[in-house]
């Protein structure tokens, strides 16, 4: 028998040795299919893109027997592409994902039969889970009305300050309501040099390249890239008056503000010189200044809600989010439902996230717990805390749009030239604008030509 | 089972063949013919798909954006090779001289930098090109050269990704040319010194000649090379910002076809830049071939 087996390997045309490669090879993938087969995927995954997450999201469900069969997992930023090929493969998918708000408009687009994410409007409402969170948190994520993630933060945006120098120019805080009041300080403050050197002295950075700065401060003057209905907004009269007036912040003689510098560490460095007299930061910068800025800012800096436009106005913004949503494809939406709740809803973790990332839940009724009054030496002792949960009801909505993406890159494209003075304001507004409504117009035709069933 | 054996020796090499060519098919061409299909399609979301022909490609040439981007990838393609290959050479007959000392040593730490991820760099070079507190610019302050703002002015930046760039591939390149300079006869050079050829006239009539197959293959292999440049502007300058200051054809690509999810542009656009790349390719073959002979 043995004898024949051998004979016939031998036949075999390259030859005994890549025969019995051929068969190992053969064996083991088999054994190996089989393992997987009988081990079977995990019933429940959650990606996550933020380690700090995925620890928080993994000693949640620790705590619960009940979701042992649910795997976390951080992906880092490679998650946004693999979440991309997923949803165009409809395979692999996560039963819960948390995405950031700037790159869910690529889920959102298209007819909303085939958004490939969980509408969650009915569930969040016949929860009581939009009167129990701050409301405006949801607009992000939300297009014609339906709601499509559960937001992870409200990121309110506060100014962080040195009292010291502040105190030197005769300043308190409380009287710096408007930003004109500020913008008069700063100009105190002002002092000329070139970036590089010591001498200079600017009232705060604001970027002179890339648009997010400039729409912090839209928001908070209530106006907005795009409207609830998803309409382009960005060439409002709104919207080119707080371009001038921010230009004019940059510009004015003296400024009131200077550029923002190559990173947030060179600001941090700037600002523990006395060379910024404050800088614009939501929750979560916070963190990282408590982090990366320890040495040059401990228990130099406070807070201060940031100046309104107008008298009795609103006195804080936003910059980011995430949210965490339920792709539709991924089945047992009931069970990724219930552990959203447990991950996004629960107060435990939520304190411990403000705790570890500053980051401000949209759950008001965590906002009550000590956490929120405890003292930061950071911040001279300040609660921080109770200043952001103060302003979390005011941060404005912004509102999501299948195309913010696009909108964001193309007001980056054109904001050096707009600061530089290549292009006026209206002008750089108003084709920005007209080219998200051409690529709206493109997709709205090309979804009622797939709609008649016709190729052009 | 014999026969079936036996009736197989004539085709033998399919055998060795069918691995590497299911693989092959697998990975290349049904892509490959995929992206054909895509590249005549607009997609709205990952619902809905249409034929559009060749709209794609007409709007691409009509697409000012794109032909920015593919200019700004041209000229660091230009910068790089003018860049990073005199630089190779040099250090490459430098760490090539019998007489230096720690040879290997210094071999090592040239090509070093090819091992470091973007991601990396991008975090190690913004404290070199930092405005304000910037290595660079402290260096230069010193001998009085008013600061830059390397990552953030829009007539700067272009040039800060080739800097980074010569940074990164010329230690890469160096090792083709000392493997090529290796490969010279030594007699050569004792022939020339003995007709009274001084160090120049060798270099010119010896080691360029010589090396000159493995400089055509660089120059091609960086050119495409710098056509799929994509981590360096997204991790370094913010996604190949400020503005577009940076943004590459391969950033330009990547944000049309994942961004904004209009994935039938992408394709349309990738395919647009490979035969951008086959003319230039073909252009510097008949060169380099033109100086061969």
């Amino acid at each position: 028998m043995l004898r024949r087996l051998l004979d016939w390997a031998d036949e075999f045309p390259p030859g005994r040795v890549p025969l019995l490669l051929l068969l190992v090879a053969l064996a083991t993938g088999t054994v190996i299919a089989v393992r997987q087969v009988r081990s079977g995927p995990p019933r429940l995954t959650v990606w996550t893109f933020v380690h700090l997450a995925a620890e928080e999201f993994q000693q949640r469900l620790a705590r619960e027997p009940a979701a042992r069969d649910v795997e976390v997992r951080n992906l880092g930023s490679a998650m946004f592409d693999r979440l991309a090929l997923a949803v165009m493969t409809r395979t692999e998918l996560p039963n819960l994902v948390e995405i950031e708000q700037s790159v869910i408009g690529r889920y959102l687009r298209g007819p909303p039969e085939h958004i490939p994410l969980v509408d969650l409007t009915d569930r969040l409402e016949r929860e009581g889970w939009l009167e129990r969170c701050v409301p405006a948190r949801f607009a992000r994520y939300a297009v014609a009305g339906r709601i499509f993630g559960i937001p992870h933060d409200v990121h309110p945006m506060v100014l962080v300050y040195r009292p010291d120098v502040l105190a030197e120019l005769g300043c308190r805080p409380e009287e710096l309501e408007t930003w004109d009041d500020w913008c008069a300080a700063a100009r105190r403050f002002y002092r000329p040099g070139a970036l590089g050197t010591r001498s200079w002295r600017r009232g705060m950075p604001l970027s002179t390249v890339e648009g997010y700065t400039y729409l912090a401060l839209l928001w908070q003057r209530g106006g907005d890239m795009f409207d609830a209905a998803g309409e382009v907004t960005l060439d409002s009269p709104l919207a080119v008056d707080t371009l001038e007036r921010y230009l004019a912040m940059l510009g004015g003689d003296p400024p009131a503000a200077g550029p923002a510098l190559s990173s947030l560490i060179e600001d941090f460095a700037a600002l523990s010189r006395g060379q910024f007299l404050g800088l614009l930061a939501a929750d979560w910068m916070l963190a990282v200044m408590q982090r990366d800025g320890r040495a040059l800012l401990e228990g130099r800096v406070r807070i201060m809600p940031l100046p309104a436009w107008e008298r009795g106005g609103r006195r804080t913004s936003t910059i980011g989010g995430t949210a965490l949503c339920i792709p539709r494809d991924a089945g047992s939406p009931d069970r990724a439902w219930e552990i959203a709740k447990r991950l996004y809803f629960d107060r435990r973790s939520l304190v411990e996230r403000f705790r570890t990332q500053s980051i401000v839940p949209p759950l008001r009724a965590s906002w009550t717990d000590p956490v929120f009054d405890e003292p930061a030496p950071f911040f001279q002792g300040q609660r921080i805390g109770r200043v952001l949960t103060q302003l979390a009801d005011q941060v404005p909505p912004v509102h999501g749009s299948p195309y913010l993406a696009e909108g964001y890159k193309l007001l980056d494209a054109v904001f050096a030239d707009v600061t530089a003075g290549r292009v006026t304001p209206r002008a750089a507004l108003a084709g920005v604008a007209d080219e998200l409504r051409a690529r709206m117009a493109r997709d709205r035709a090309a979804v009622a030509r797939a709609r008649a069933g016709r190729a052009p | 089972m014999r026969r079936a054996w036996r009736g197989a020796p004539a085709s033998a090499a399919w055998w060795f063949l069918a691995p590497f060519l299911a693989l092959f098919a697998t990975f290349t061409v049904y892509p490959l013919a995929y992206s054909v299909y895509l590249a005549l399609r607009q997609s709205v979301g990952p619902g809905v798909d249409v034929y559009v022909g060749g709209d794609n490609f007409a709007r691409l040439l009509r697409d000012e954006v794109f032909w920015e981007s593919l200019g700004r990838t041209a000229y660091f393609a230009a910068g790089s090779i003018l860049g990073q290959l005199p630089l190779a050479l040099g250090l490459a007959l430098l760490v090539n001289q019998r007489r230096l000392r720690l040879r290997g040593l210094w071999r090592t730490m040239l090509f070093l930098p090819v091992l470091v991820g973007a991601a990396f760099i991008a975090v190690g070079f913004r404290l070199v090109f930092g405005v304000q507190d910037g290595v660079l610019n402290q260096l230069l302050g010193r001998l009085g050269v008013p600061a830059l703002d390397w990552l953030r002015d829009p007539d700067v930046v272009l040039n800060t990704l080739v800097l980074t760039g010569v940074w990164m591939f010329t230690g890469f390149n160096m090792v083709y040319f000392l493997a090529g300079l290796q490969g010279i006869p030594q007699e050569l050079y004792e022939a020339a010194a003995i007709d009274g050829a001084g160090a120049w006239q060798r270099f010119c009539a010896v080691t360029l000649p010589g090396i000159w197959p493995i400089a055509a293959f660089l120059i091609t292999a960086s050119t495409i090379g710098s056509f799929g440049l994509f981590d360096l502007p997204w991790v370094l300058t913010d996604r190949g910002g400020p503005g577009r200051a940076s943004t590459t054809v391969m950033v330009y690509l990547y944000e049309r076809g994942f961004l904004a999810g209009d994935i039938g542009y992408a394709a349309a656009m990738g395919w647009l830049v490979t035969l951008v790349l086959l003319v230039i390719a073909l252009v510097q073959l008949r060169v380099t071939r033109a100086r061969a002979d």
